[in-house]
């Protein structure tokens, strides 16, 4: 809430007290860090292309010209078509990080792998995993 | 009683579930489709896989006329959508400090997550039953 726009009960001495979120631009990049924002990060992506893909199912039943037009496009400009391949590429990242992460916090959510050795193997295992899977994904096509 | 080093509002000793009101529901449902996720999220990827290799509409057809490719990617869609929801609630609800703004983007995620989870159970449905008149 608005701290200025906030006059219900004493709370400004409360407001004092609590401790500020660290900020992003002053903070030393740890694994720990750098995990927790690129699961935000692939989330969004995975929202926003998990989206496009449903949109593209309804193309596909209900105007199947317009995605038919829209491979023709791509077939006509490769520079476009490289970028479109960047961007399912990413998706694919996103997918197997977002995926391999959220595993990892689901045993934090149940108390476990909290020890600082194995919070930072964790997440290098996940982040060199992640890399692995959408190469052996990629290399399958 | 009041302990000088509690850091929570004497409103939330009184309501006893948080600033939300909803107390630990959101966070539970997260959690919850997570695990649903887990294994979808892996047939997701192997029904790609296969999927990118076929040639024509007839053998996306030919996969299509059973119900559980249909189901499931239908499934995987509804409940990514809600889990993904859930998270882009939470990243607006952290990051966007005007108040109209933050209510309206709110609304507008939880629209677009409704309107799109229905437009793709309706289309994996008409595509489901297109594949009868196929064969």
């Amino acid at each position: 809430m608005d701290q200025k726009s906030d006059t219900s009960l004493s709370t400004h001495a409360l407001h004092k007290k609590r401790p500020l979120s660290p900020h992003i631009s002053i903070y030393k990049p740890q694994i720990t860090s750098i995990t927790s924002i690129l699961h935000r990060l692939t989330g969004i992506y995975l929202y926003l292309g998990l989206v496009i893909l449903a949109w593209t199912i309804f193309s596909l039943v209900y105007f199947p010209n317009v995605l038919e037009g829209i491979g023709i496009f791509l077939s006509n400009h490769p520079i476009i078509d490289i970028i479109f391949k960047i961007t399912l590429l990413m998706w694919t990242y996103s997918l197997f990080y977002h995926q391999l992460n959220g595993i990892r916090h689901l045993f934090w959510d149940a108390g476990k792998g909290f020890d600082l050795t194995v919070v930072d193997i964790t997440g290098k295992l996940v982040l060199i995993l992640s890399v692995l899977l959408t190469l052996i994904c990629w290399a399958a096509i | 009683m009041i302990d000088e080093n509690d850091l929570s509002s004497p409103m939330s000793h009184v309501k006893g579930s948080g600033p939300s009101g909803t107390g630990t529901s959101t966070w539970w449902a997260q959690r919850v489709s997570a695990v649903a996720l887990v294994p979808l999220v892996i047939w997701f990827a192997y029904f790609v896989l296969k999927a990118v290799k076929l040639k024509d509409m007839n053998e996306l057809m030919s996969i299509f006329i059973s119900p559980f490719p249909t189901m499931l990617l239908a499934v995987f869609i509804v409940i990514g959508l809600y889990h993904g929801n859930l998270g882009i609630k939470e990243v607006i609800e952290d990051y966007i400090h005007c108040h109209k703004l933050k209510f309206i983007l709110i609304i507008f995620i939880n629209f677009l997550s409704f309107l799109t989870a229905i437009a793709a159970i309706c289309a994996l449905l008409v595509f489901h039953l297109s594949t009868f008149s196929f064969n």
